[in-house]
Formats: structure tokens, C-alpha cells, sequence
């Protein structure tokens, strides 16, 4: 029982305790009003869109396209490894799975490095074209860097095309927010390159040497396309006047990026240059490969370990290295060995063997630098004889000359799709030296990731 | 800001418009003097909490039981006192003015300790007043007998809903679940709070720019383990969404309030503790297998091609295997026995007006691995250096310092200043998930010594697989740490209806993690490894906390007491790190500036939240309590065109065993049900909401330039994840307080969950976007039972049982399709980051050759798969049960206790047997006797094109002896004799001494992957949980 005088019950403290109450609310209420700037943070480690509208973000912004265009090149783990791996240039010595089932032609759909390896071909042409936008608003005279710009995105449209399956989800149209855009075969995507480089080319028009520079690359690139396409009549026009000590570069430092090619390779020894006997004691026989390091080609030395002196990075495989690259080596994008390459490669679609041996010749004779290796002379190629023996020879030469530079895997299915080659007798087959036996597989297959755009449902196909 | 501050103070000076209220009330008041004895003893009662009813006004006894309540109105007073241990009690007391009224309190212990008061967001409040389910660690009791040696071991099984996975090596964080997970992309840990302020509680705290992967590979520190147990006098988890609504965003996965230790008035009472005892792993490691034998056409039996698949395909004929076990070699063993000390000195004491709190530790602590035998010998003969943490890679040093003051400056005002300083100095070795770490070398190697050299180094591998723990633990990687936390808290009581608090606080830490690695040592991992490297990544954590609030009471009628509270919180969060590095140092140096190679890095983390609440309590009758509040919260976090949130929460908790119309049968004493419902959130990163650029450099043409590169595209509609919980149980108290049963149903929805939602490669932009998409659902049973059985004064027996549920699944994902990793998957229909496979149906060994073997004809087929990739388990326990078992003998001097923790219902992820069977040296690809279970998993996984993991889901359950004790306490007369002490105990503990398992790895509670964000662990290359022994004595003076 409590009397009218208890604590709590005195009319009094009740109404200002009511009153204080809703003093507090009212008062917690108006102190939101300074909310927005008690909450306002600014972070140090962001730029915001505001802050990349000058012609110094402009380049800034391109100088970061260029930083992507090489992580498909020779500044990440690439389809210039990847693909080297699926066809014959690498063999796995690593513990990734992903590399494993690459190696072994076996591709899960959900494989994250080659999602990786697709995310930075797409970011390639996405961070080109928001850099053609910015260039062109506000630096429109730098043409070289516009066309350079080009360049990037018509070589990742190639380089998607050559590596991967039919059913490429990709749009011509640049747009700043994304959009889900619908597969396309690989010969449409290849289409869009043509028109990328053909782009760049014509920025790249004048005379200073950064627009030759360019204009080199870009129709060099062109070149490739076009032979893709099967337009070899166009293909050895694109080359002509590109001259064979020419080449298109990346460049790294150990302040900024290194050299993957050497990272991957020779530093952490996850990749073997491929060979055609495989297992420790090579005595597992791969069929249809180039014997890259057992070749002793002077355009690829490689130290062939008969020991666990010099293993992989799977602490299993005796791994065999190049010095090529080292951790700072430049890499070639583009080059006049691409150039004449394909001019060979015309000649001999032509019939013209003639020509065909002799581009191989000269170049064989005064071979350029490749990476860090200055090759010797080479003695001359003597003509095969056939149109078989032919083909086989172009195209072994090539990838001599191309080691690791994202060719290859492309050639390979052109072999199949352009000179009636197959599957079995053009990719490795056998007995696979970490278990089992080479798979199906020749592309990478565009990744379970891209099923979050509805209209991608997996590859249309998994054919050359 | 200053407007901020002008309406801000507006508070303050409403508040002061009471003070007239004040003296006007001064003229009419008393004094009451409260004695509290135990009944049965006549002693008296410290710590027992002595309130006036109704009002603000209550204070604990002292060491002798008195506290004295003054300024109190004259009239007629209910006064309640509230003591952990026993039973409630309440008396009225009439105050006249001038006077000093007395009443004494002889209060019966209950048979079970329950928490009579619990913290709340509005502060202390009587446990059956709440509708809604605590749950209560007696921290200081718990230390007395139980092997505790980090905060997650002192939490670990002893509330039921709250899962606790710890790492495996000495000073690696947890993993901590309440009522399963609401986040698909967002954490799931809890939020802490200690002494009202919020607690930097950062997982997998340490990386470097430089060294192996710049982590350790596997599990890292967590700033919750910085704190010292031995500190804490309780911890309570609020437990859900129903319970935190008033901490706001961010609490939706709990709320973990920490309360350490306070003085108590009266002489200086001193408390030493001392403990020492020995580390050791006592866990199954898998033996690995080499099959010798020849291809066909070869006459040189050897290893490499041969495993069973190619035996039974006729590839290969076997010859025999080989196996090695590392660890069961006392030569290779990377193992040896760790040892752990810790020295505590506590004092307590001070006077009413002033009570302090001073305790400093020292604790340190060796961890089981240890450079193996062979190493040391190679080291000594060759006369290479053998540093500090090439010789015992795992240690940690702490030491703790904190002073705690409580000061009544009247009798309306107190004041309390909490502080504590943390140095915490820890090294970690590299595993797991890092290729230069150890478990990739003690897991990997063949089943032989004979496997040769180091590459490129020459050194005998003994077993390993690329190389040795010498050349792993050549780097250090070690963490220092230096943390200040203090909160002051005022609380003012302008009259007995109202009370007023104010909290400010902040929790810093400086933090340095680093690594070395000096040129010429370590693994050939890369061209350049070897050639040394060092990093410095120093980091300030900030954690400002600021909490007022007041709250009035009142009653209405005569029945009804009300009380209002209205409250504002304010949370800055604060990370900046600066990292520097190098590689390819100078010959022995270990500076960064030695390096050819120097890397830089800068990153800050900054997040505020202000939040407003008001809550309504009412009580009928002291037995019905209605409880309503709403939060409202802004968050720097939140998109531009996402102002606030609002959570309500309310509950109802009936004491109805206190109805006149109760009928019940006489053993039941005390009946409550209760129900409650509330949202809470979880708040998105700093900038997810942003669109922004990063900046680098890259080198274009040989010349290095700045570049900016798109980094986030951001969303402006970005909010909080929204979780609605209802929860509803009740307790019954029966056999005159002797069992005490407490169960819990809770059904709870988070919607807007936020989807770290992957965009698709051909956006050309970043690889996620968060976005509110998707629904979560956990709806789970909780329930405990806390028996007395015997509670004589020779004997006494409880004991106690704890079990909970969980069932969690995913409602929707919004548009996004399901989110597939390699091995879990985010599916609408089921639970978060479930385990999925195609599975293996069977097995049968129809050419009877012994072996398992692939063949694409189905007709020779051995391994039988299923077609689609379904749901095989969750990957973490969604059961969890406890029993702990007292017994106490001799007076009750003597007691045993154990703990016996079972956890089931899931699936855990043996990616080690996995990797193993890819190096390969896994039984079930190598040995010919393996079982069939083992050889069809490496069949499906690595021969069949399907390449399930499905055999790698192992059966996750176990029950394990967590913790036994045996505790000896001394009548105080022997205390004194022998110690000159007013008390001693001793303690002879264990923790982690037996796993029963069907797990075919090593243990299902090991993860590699604990401290991640993510939430489906494995083990993977993974030392298992070890064992400790430990000897404690604890002191009185």
C-alpha cells in the first residue's frame, strides 16, 4: 500500500517528468538537423567522380587503361599464360587446381582464374572507352592516346576472341554504367576488333613517333584479326609497312608491376615451358605438342632439370625454365615478327612458297630480340614439301617466334577451323603426368560469373 | 558543429530545469541503513544490490553487507535487494524526514545461480522484467576453476545459441555466432561493448605489404582476444534483433556486453593468481602414402605415376607403398610441448564514497610448434643462426594494466572511470593457406624420407614437401600491439524519479604488424624470396563512444509503475594504416630502407553512427512488464538517398506463477513467460554506397605515371540489413529453487540482406556490387537446464544442461541468381553458404581386385556419382548441446567439474585429405589398403570427369570433453597457516581433452579460415585445436 505522498506518485515530478521526457525527444530530434555534418566522412583513400574531370585525370585515367591492357599481356596471370597452358607452350608445375584442369583441358565453367583472366579483358575495353570519353572532352588533340586507347580495347576484343568460346556477351556500344549486353560468336567479336583497330589506326595518323609507334601496333593487330576473319587477301596488306625491328611494348618496374611471365615462370616455377615428353622421367609421351624445351630452339632456351634440384612450385615437378623474361623485361604486345608472320602465313595460304620460305629465312637469319634472349642465327628452314608438312611448319615456326605472347591457343584453333585440322591431332593428347588423361577442351570457357547477366546461359558452343 | 552542439546542450540544460525539483525535495528527505546477511550463515553479504522500488535510488553493499540510501523522499518504500546466488527479496520501509530508518535483509542463496540483474541499453534492469532471453557468464567464477586463456575460451559453450570456433594456434581470434548467421555478404560476428562503450573487435587484424601472402596464411589475431579475462566480472550476450533494438545498427547479430571488474567499499583486499602449465597437441594427423611400382614394360619399380586408379586400369603394377606420419616421428615432428604462465595481482578496496580497482597480469604463453629435431641438429652442426622465432614460431606475451574508480560524489551523482592498457607482443607461424606456411610442407610431402632436396638450396626434405620448417620459420611474422580503453560514466539523479547518465569512452589501439625475413634465409618460393624482406604496417584503431540518456519513473494508479527512457549514442569509427616494405634487402639487414623493392600503402577506414531511442516500460503489479522503444540511426555508411532507419522493438514478460489464481503443483515455485519482438540492423561498409576511383602507378613506355582506376561502382540506394525477430519462452524455477529450466523459441527474418551481388565480367567493372536484395531467415529453439541436486554442507552436485537449434535459410536472393563458390553455395531454399556437390551414391568393387576404379563405361564403373550438384549440409553446426557436472565433496571444499560440449547436424570441409590427394599422398589414391570410402572420394574427385568434393564432406559432428577441473579450496584458518592468506584455492585443469568424431580429418572444429569473414570454414593444411594442463592457485589477502 502506498500514500499520496510515495515516491513517483506526486502529481508534479510526473508532469515534468513528462515534460523533460518529451523535452528530450523533441530535443533529440532537432539535433538530427546537424547529423549530416556530425556523419560526414571523408575518406582519403578514394578519388570521387568530381575529381577526374581534368585533362591530367584524363590521362591519368588512360595511363590506368594501359595499366589493365597489361594485366592481359604480360602484367598478370593472362590468357597468355592461361592459353599457353590449354594448348602446348606451358605445362602445369603448380598446386592451383585451376592451373591443373587447364593443363589437362578439363575447365570447370567456375575455374576463378580464368573469371579472373576474363574480368580483366572486359576492363580493358570498359576503362578504354571511359578514357576515349574523358580524352576526347577534354584533351581531344592527344590522338596517339586516344588511338592508343583503341589499341587496348581492339586487343582485348581479339585476344577474347581467340581464347574463348562462341557466346562472348559484348556490345560495341560504350556505355558509363554498365549494361547487360547478349553473346556473340567469336567471329562477331572479332568483327568488333576489326573496327577498334581500324579506329585506332586512323587516330594514330600522324607523324610523331608515339602515332607511328601506334599506328604500327594497331595494324599489326589489325593483321591478326584479319586472319582470324580469313581475311588473308587484307591481312599481309595491314603489315606491310610495319618494319620487323618494330614493337609495341609493356613495360614494367619494380616500383609499379612486374613481369608476370617471369613471376609465374622462372621465380615461382607454378609453369614448365610445355614439351612434348612429360613426366619426371620423361617418359610420358604427349601427342600433337611442340616440343618447345626439348627442341633447343636458340629462340627458347630452357633448362631441362633431370633432378628435384630445380622443382615446381607443386614440390613434385621437375620444371623447366626459360630466361626470357626477367622481373622487369618488357613485353612485347606487338611486333614486326608478328608482321612477318603473317606475311608468311599469307604467302603460303597463297601457294607462294617461295615467299613463304623466304620471309622465314630473313628472319631466321637476323632474328630480333625475344624478351631478354638474343637468339643466334638460325640455319634455313628447307621446304617441307608438302601443303601438310607446310602448315605444320608456319605454324611451329610462329610459335617459336610467339612464345607465350597469346597467339598460340588462337593458332591451334585455327589450324582446326582454317586448315581442316581436329581436335586429336592438334591438341595434346595422352596421358596427362599429374593423372588421368587430356580432356576435350579447346577454349576457355566464359565464366559461371557472367550467368549473373540474364541474357548469357553458358557458352553457345565449346567448338574452334 | 556548433549547431550540433547548441541543440545538444538543449539536453543538458532541460535536464537542469530539475534541479529546482531537487531542493525543493531536500527539505522532505531520509536516510534508510540496509544490513544483507546470508540466512543460513549470519554472514554478511557483499555485492548484494540494495534498490528503493519505483525509483532510480539503489547502490550494492559493502564487504559487510551495509549500504546506506540517503536523500530518499519520507513516505512508505518497497526496497528490494537482488544478489547473483540468492533468492529475491523485498521489504517496505517508511521514510521520515531527518531520520535513518534501518531494515535488515537475512536472504535464503538460491540453489542456482541466475543473474538477478542484467545490463540493458537503458541500463541495469531485473532480469524477469525482460521479455526477452539473456544470457550470463559469472565471469570472475569461471576463472576460479576453469582452463580459460583467452575471452572467446571464457565464452566458449556456456551459453546455448552462441557458437564459438576458435584458431588453433596460441593467439589466433574466433569465430562467433548468436542464433546462426543473417548476412549473406556482411559479417556475422557480434558487436562488443565493454563498460558501456563500444569495443574495437576487428577479425583477422594483421597484413603486411611484403613476406608470404603478407597474412599468416591462415588464422589471425582478433582484437577481442586482446582483452584479459581475468578483468571481467561478467559478460552477458544479448542475443538477437528482439534484444538489441536499442544498440542499433549493427547489433543485429548480437551484442556482447563486457563488464570488468569494479571495487567494493571496505580495507584492501588483495587477490594474487598464478598459473603455469604445459601446451600439447594430442590430435590424429593423416599418414601419407607413396605407391612404388612399374609401368608396363619397365623392370624399375619407383614413385610418381603409379597411384590405385592406374593399378586398377592396368597402367601401373603396384609393387608396395610407403607411409609417413611427420608427426608421429619424434625426429621430424614440427610438435613439441608448449607451456603457458601467468601471474595476476588484483586490489580491491576504498570507502563508499570512493572504490578502486587495480589489477596488472602478465601472461605468455609457447605454442606447440617447434623447429623439429633434425633441423636443430642441421642448424647446430652448420653453425646457421637460429632465431627466437625460427625455434618457436607461436608465442604470445601480455600484459595488462587497469584501474577502475567509482566515486559517489553525493548522493545523487556518482561518477566511474574505467581504464585499461593493453601490450600485447605475438608471433605467429606461417600455414595453412600460405604456400611458404607449414602445413602445406608437413601435409604435402610423399610417404617416404627419401624424397630428396630442397630446389635450388640443397637441403634434405626428411618427408616434407618442397621444403623444411627451418626455411618456413626463417620469417617472422609478429604482431605488437598497445591499447588504451577507458569510459567515464557520470550518473546523476536529480530526484528519485529520474536518472540521467552520460558515457564517454574511446578504444584505441596501435597496432604493428611485421615481417622479416633476412637475405639468404627462407624458402625458394620465388627468384627473389630469398633474398629478404621486411614489413611495417602500422595501424591506429580508433573507437569513440558517446551515450546519454535519462530516465524517469513514475507510477500511475497503484498499480502501474511506468518508466520512461530516452537515449542518444553516438559510434566513430576510425582505421588508418600506413604500410611500408621492402624486398631484396641488404646483406644482414632488417630495415626497410635496405630493400631495392620498396612498397608503400596507405588505408582508412572511417564510420559514425548516431542514434535517438525512446523507450516506454510499464509494470502491473510487479508481475506483468510491457516494455515499447523505437531507435532511430543515420550511418555514414548509408547511400545518398537513404536517410535513417527505424527499429521498434516491444515485449511483454508475465510473472504469472505471482497471480493469486496460480494453481500449481507445490514443487513448482516460480513460473514467467515472456515475449518480445524488435529490429535491428546491420550496417554496410564505409564507402559501399560510394562510387569512386583508386589510385596507383603503373610504368607506361619505361616511365612510371599515376593512374586512377574505377574501384567501386557504388550504390546510392544502399541501407542497413533490417532483422525482425520474434522470440518468445519461458523459465520455471522448481524443488524450491534447485532446477531452474529456461527455454527459448525465436523466429527471426532479415530483410534487405545485403548481397555482395556479383556482376557479371562483361560489365567491365569491379567483380561485386552490394546491394539490398535478399531475405535470410534463422529460426532456432534454445534451452537450458541448471540443477542443484545435492546442496548439503559436506556435498553438493549440479549440474547443468544447455542445447540449441538453428535452422537457417535463405528466403531470397532478390534477381541474383545463387552465389557459387567451389564448394558452397548461396541458394535461395537453404542455408546460408551451404555445402553443395554432386554426391557419390555408392561404390562397389566389381572386378573384386580390391581397388576402386574409373571407368567411362558405366557397365565397369566402380564410383558411382550423381548427376546434379545438390545440397549436401550445412557447413557449420546448427546443433549445439553442453552438460557441465559439479561435484563437490569434503565440505564442499573439494570439486570436480566437466564440460562435455557436443555440436552436430553439418558437414565439415576436409580440404586437407583434398590438397593431399592432389600432391598426391592421400590414402585413398596411394595406399593399397586404403578403406573404399577413402578411395571413392579421390575417385570422384580427381578421376571421374565430375570432380566432386563430395567425399571431402565429412560428418561434422562430435562431442568433446572440453573442460575438467579439479579445484581444492582451504578453510581460511590453513590458508592463513600456510600462506598467511585470507584465502586459498588450487586448480588442476585441462581443456580439449577428448574428441569422440566420425570426422576423418583431424578435428571438426579446426579451420584454417576461422578469423575470415566468411562462413564456411574448413580445415585445410591446419594444426589441430591442442591441449592444455593447467595448474592455477589463487590467493586472498
Amino acid at each position: 500500500m502506498t500514500n499520496k505522498h510515495t515516491t513517483g506518485r506526486l502529481l508534479s515530478p510526473k508532469r515534468i517528468g513528462a515534460a523533460v521526457v518529451f523535452s528530450l525527444t523533441l530535443s533529440s530530434v532537432a539535433c538530427q538537423s546537424a547529423n549530416d555534418r556530425l556523419l560526414q566522412v571523408t575518406d582519403p583513400d578514394i578519388i570521387n567522380p568530381s575529381d577526374v574531370l581534368s585533362s591530367d585525370a584524363a590521362n591519368a585515367l588512360a595511363f590506368g587503361a594501359i595499366s589493365t591492357f597489361k594485366t592481359i599481356t604480360g602484367g598478370g596471370e593472362s590468357t597468355w599464360m592461361f592459353g599457353g597452358l590449354l594448348a602446348d607452350e606451358w605445362s602445369t608445375s603448380s598446386t592451383f587446381i585451376q592451373n591443373d584442369e587447364t593443363d589437362q583441358r578439363l575447365i570447370q565453367e567456375n575455374n576463378a582464374t580464368v573469371t579472373g583472366e576474363l574480368r580483366n579483358l572486359y576492363r580493358t575495353r570498359q576503362r578504354a572507352n571511359e578514357s576515349i570519353v574523358a580524352l576526347n572532352k577534354v584533351n581531344p588533340n592527344s590522338r596517339a592516346l586516344i588511338a592508343e586507347m583503341y589499341l587496348a580495347r581492339g586487343f582485348a576484343e581479339l585476344q577474347l576472341a581467340s581464347d574463348f568460346c562462341n557466346g562472348i556477351p559484348i556490345s560495341n556500344v560504350y556505355s558509363a554504367d554498365p549494361t547487360y549486353t547478349s553473346p556473340q560468336t567469336t567471329a562477331v567479336v572479332f568483327g568488333y576488333a576489326a573496327a577498334s583497330l581500324d579506329t585506332a589506326i586512323n587516330y594514330a595518323n600522324g607523324t610523331d613517333a608515339q602515332s607511328v609507334l601506334i599506328n604500327r601496333a594497331a595494324r599489326v593487330s589489325r593483321g591478326r584479326v584479319a586472319l582470324a576473319l580469313g581475311d588473308f587477301a587484307n591481312a599481309a596488306s595491314f603489315v606491310a609497312a610495319v618494319p620487323t625491328s618494330f614493337a609495341y611494348q609493356h613495360t614494367f618496374s619494380l616500383a609499379t608491376t612486374t613481369n608476370t611471365l617471369w613471376g609465374q615462370g622462372l621465380s615461382s616455377r607454378r609453369y614448365s615451358v610445355g614439351d612434348s615428353l612429360e613426366g619426371n622421367k620423361r617418359d610420358i609421351l604427349v601427342a600433337n605438342v611442340i616440343p618447345f624445351a626439348s627442341a633447343k630452339d636458340p629462340r627458347l632456351p630452357v633448362t631441362i632439370p633431370t633432378t628435384g634440384a630445380i622443382n615446381g612450385q607443386d614440390g613434385l615437378t621437375y620444371t623447366r625454365t626459360t630466361t626470357m623474361w626477367g622481373q622487369v623485361t618488357s613485353v612485347d604486345v606487338a611486333n614486326g615478327v608478328d608482321a612477318r608472320m603473317i606475311e608468311a602465313e599469307v604467302a603460303l595460304k597463297a601457294g607462294n612458297t617461295a615467299s613463304w620460305l623466304s620471309i622465314h629465312n630473313t628472319l631466321r637469319a637476323t632474328p630480333p630480340k625475344l624478351g631478354d634472349i638474343q637468339p643466334t642465327g638460325l640455319a634455313p628452314l628447307v621446304d617441307p614439301g608438302t601443303p601438310e608438312a607446310r602448315t605444320s611448319l608456319q605454324f611451329r615456326e610462329k610459335a617459336f617466334w610467339t612464345f607465350s605472347r597469346g597467339e598460340r591457343l588462337g593458332d591451334m584453333r585455327r589450324l582446326i577451323k582454317q586448315y581442316g585440322r581436329t581436335e586429336l591431332n592438334t591438341f595434346p593428347q595422352g596421358v596427362h603426368y599429374k593423372g588421368g588423361s587430356y580432356g576435350k577442351d579447346v577454349n576457355l570457357p566464359v565464366s559461371f560469373d557472367e550467368r549473373n547477366n540474364p541474357n548469357f546461359k553458358g557458352c553457345i558452343d565449346r567448338a574452334p | 558543429m556548433p549547431q550540433f552542439w547548441r541543440h545538444c546542450l538543449a539536453l543538458v540544460g532541460l535536464l537542469t530545469l530539475a534541479a529546482p525539483q531537487i531542493r525543493a525535495q531536500q527539505g522532505s528527505t531520509g536516510s534508510l541503513a540496509v544490513t544483507v546477511t546470508d540466512a543460513a550463515s549470519k554472514r554478511p553479504v557483499e555485492a548484494a544490490r540494495v534498490f528503493l522500488v519505483g525509483t532510480a535510488i539503489g547502490a550494492p553493499t559493502g564487504p559487510d553487507g551495509k549500504v546506506t540510501l540517503r536523500l530518499l523522499p519520507a513516505g512508505e518504500h518497497t526496497v528490494r535487494v537482488l544478489r547473483v546466488g540468492y533468492a529475491e527479496q523485498t521489504k517496505k520501509v517508511t521514510i521520515v524526514a531527518g531520520q535513518t530508518a534501518t531494515l535488515e535483509f537475512a536472504i535464503a542463496t538460491a540453489a542456482v545461480n541466475l543473474q538477478p540483474v542484467v545490463t540493458t541499453a537503458t541500463g541495469e534492469q531485473r532480469r524477469v522484467e525482460l521479455g526477452n532471453a539473456t544470457a550470463n557468464i559469472d565471469a570472475a567464477k569461471v576463472l576460479e576453476v576453469a582452463p580459460v586463456g583467452s575471452l572467446s575460451d571464457l565464452l566458449n559453450s556456456r551459453a546455448p545459441g552462441v557458437t564459438v570456433t576458435t584458431g588453433t594456434q596460441t593467439g589466433t581470434g574466433s569465430r562467433i555466432r548468436v542464433r546462426g548467421m543473417n548476412s549473406v555478404s556482411l559479417s556475422n560476428e557480434p558487436i562488443w561493448i565493454i563498460d558501456g562503450i563500444r569495443m574495437t573487435s576487428t577479425q583477422a587484424d594483421f597484413n603486411t605489404v611484403t613476406g608470404s601472402g603478407g597474412t599468416t596464411g591462415g588464422n589471425n589475431a582478433s582484437r577481442t582476444g586482446d582483452i584479459s579475462p581475468d578483468d571481467i566480472e561478467n559478460i552477458e550476450i544479448v542475443k538477437g534483433p528482439s534484444a538489441a533494438t536499442l544498440y542499433g545498427t549493427d547489433a543485429a547479430n548480437g551484442v556482447i556486453l563486457v563488464t570488468t571488474k569494479k571495487g567494493r567499499a571496505g580495507a584492501a583486499r588483495w587477490s594474487v593468481t598464478g598459473e603455469g602449465g604445459s601446451i600439447q597437441d594430442r590430435n590424429y594427423y593423416p599418414y601419407a602414402y607413396s605407391i612404388f611400382g612399374k609401368r608396363p614394360g619397365e623392370t624399375v619399380s619407383s614413385r610418381g605415376f603409379c597411384n590405385l586408379q592406374r593399378v586398377g586400369t592396368g597402367e601401373c603394377l603396384a609393387d608396395s607403398t610407403s607411409s609417413l606420419n611427420i608427426f608421429k616421428n619424434s625426429n621430424l615432428t614440427p610438435l613439441d610441448v608448449g607451456n603457458r604462465q601467468k601471474l595476476g595481482v588484483q586490489v580491491s578496496g576504498g570507502s563508499e564514497a570512493l572504490r578502486y580497482f587495480l589489477g596488472v597480469e602478465d601472461e605468455k604463453e609457447v605454442g606447440v610448434l617447434s623447429l623439429p629435431q633434425f633441423e636443430r641438429r642441421r642448424v647446430d652442426s652448420l653453425g646457421l643462426p637460429l632465431r627466437p622465432w625460427t625455434s618457436r614460431p607461436n608465442a604470445l606475451d601480455r600484459k595488462t594494466l587497469r584501474m577502475n574508480l567509482n566515486a559517489a560524489i553525493n548522493p545523487k551523482l556518482d561518477v566511474a572511470l574505467t581504464t585499461n592498457f593493453i601490450n600485447l607482443a605475438q608471433r605467429y607461424s606461417l600455414e595453412s593457406n600460405a604456400t611458404a606456411g607449414l602445413g602445406s610442407q608437413v601435409f604435402g610431402g610423399p610417404g617416404t624420407t627419401d624424397n630428396g632436396t630442397i630446389s635450388t638450396v640443397g637441403t634434405p626434405l626428411n618427408g616434407y614437401r618442397a621444403w623444411t620448417p627451418y626455411y618456413t620459420w626463417s620469417e617472422k611474422t609478429g604482431q605488437t600491439i598497445n591499447r588504451f580503453i577507458w569510459s567515464s560514466q557520470a550518473n546523476w539523479r536529480p530526484t528519485t524519479w529520474l536518472s540521467t547518465h552520460a558515457t564517454v569512452g574511446n578504444d584505441w589501439t596501435g597496432r604493428v604488424d611485421d615481417n622479416l625475413l633476412y637475405r639468404g634465409e627462407g624458402p625458394p618460393l620465388t627468384a627473389t624470396t630469398r633474398l629478404g624482406s621486411r614489413g611495417i604496417n602500422s595501424v591506429n584503431i580508433n573507437n569513440l563512444s558517446v551515450d546519454v540518456g535519462g530516465t524517469a519513473q513514475y507510477n500511475l494508479f497503484t498499480k502501474f509503475s511506468l518508466k520512461t527512457t530516452v537515449g542518444a549514442q553516438y559510434i566513430g569509427f576510425r582505421n588508418q594504416g600506413a604500410q611500408t616494405g621492402s624486398t631484396q634487402l641488404a646483406p644482414g639487414s632488417q630495415n626497410v630502407g635496405s630493400g631495392t623493392a620498396l612498397v608503400v600503402a596507405e588505408g582508412t577506414t572511417i564510420q559514425k553512427t548516431l542514434g535517438f531511442f525512446v523507450e516506454q516500460a510499464v509494470a502491473f503489479r510487479d508481475r506483468l512488464f510491457l516494455t515499447a522503444a523505437v531507435r532511430s540511426d543515420q550511418n555514414s555508411a548509408f547511400g545518398t538517398n537513404f536517410q535513417s532507419v527505424l527499429y521498434p522493438k516491444a515485449s511483454v514478460s508475465y510473472l504469472i506463477s505471482e497471480e493469486d489464481w496460480w494453481k500449481a503443483p507445490r514443487f513448482i515455485n516460480s513460473v514467467r513467460f515472456r515475449y518480445s519482438y524488435g529490429q535491428s540492423g546491420v550496417q554496410p561498409g564505409p564507402n559501399d554506397a560510394l562510387r569512386f576511383y583508386n589510385a596507383s602507378t603503373t610504368s607506361v613506355a619505361g616511365t612510371d605515371q599515376p593512374t586512377v582506376i574505377q574501384a567501386a561502382l557504388g550504390n546510392a540506394d544502399l541501407k542497413p540489413e533490417r532483422s525482425a525477430e520474434h522470440e518468445t519462452g519461458f523459465e520455471v524455477t522448481m524443488f524450491s529453487g534447485r532446477v531452474n529450466v529456461d527455454a527459448t523459441y525465436y523466429s527471426k527474418i532479415t530483410q534487405d540482406a545485403l548481397i555482395s551481388a556479383v556482376l557479371p565480367p562483361s560489365y567491365g567493372a569491379v567483380t561485386s556490387q552490394l546491394r539490398n536484395l535478399g531475405a535470410v531467415k534463422n529460426a532456432g529453439a534454445e534451452l537450458a537446464i541448471n540443477t542443484q541436486l545435492a546442496d548439503g554442507k559436506q556435498f553438493g552436485w549440479n549440474i547443468n544442461v544447455s542445447g540449441s537449434m538453428n535452422a537457417n535459410k535463405v528466403v531470397s536472393l532478390g534477381n541474383n541468381p545463387p552465389q557459387i563458390g567451389t564448394t558452397s553455395r548461396t541458394v535461395a531454399g537453404y542455408p546460408i553458404a551451404g555445402l553443395w556437390a554432386q554426391p557419390i551414391n555408392g561404390w562397389q568393387d566389381k572386378n573384386k581386385d580390391g581397388l576402386l576404379t574409373y571407368f567411362a563405361d558405366p557397365n565397369k564403373n566402380e564410383v558411382f556419382i550423381g548427376d546434379s550438384i545438390i545440397f549436401r549440409g550445412y557447413a557449420t553446426p546448427p546443433y549445439s548441446a553442453t552438460l557441465t557436472n559439479g561435484l563437490e565433496f569434503f565440505g564442499r571444499k573439494l570439486r570436480f567439474s566437466t564440460m562435455f560440449d557436443y555440436r552436430g547436424g553439418n558437414k565439415w570441409y576436409n580440404n586437407t585429405e583434398r590438397i593431399r590427394c592432389t600432391r598426391p599422398n592421400c590414402s585413398g589414391r596411394n595406399n593399397l589398403t586404403a578403406q573404399f570410402v577413402d578411395q571413392a572420394t579421390n575417385i570422384a574427385a580427381n578421376e571421374a570427369p565430375a570432380r566432386t568434393l563430395d567425399g571431402y564432406f565429412q560428418p561434422g559432428a562430435f562431442v568433446r570433453l572440453r573442460e575438467t577441473s579439479v579445484q581444492y579450496t582451504f578453510s581460511p584458518t590453513l590458508a592463513s597457516k600456510l600462506v598467511k592468506a585470507r584465502s586459498l584455492s588450487v586448480v588442476l585443469s585441462a581443456r580439449n581433452l577428448k574428441l569422440w568424431t566420425k570426422y576423418r580429418g583431424t578435428d571438426p572444429e579446426s579451420g584454417f579460415n576461422t578469423t575470415g569473414t566468411g562462413d564456411a570454414p574448413q580445415e585445410f593444411q591446419t594444426v589441430g585445436p591442442p591441449s592444455y594442463f593447467v595448474f592455477r592457485v589463487n590467493l586472498g589477502y
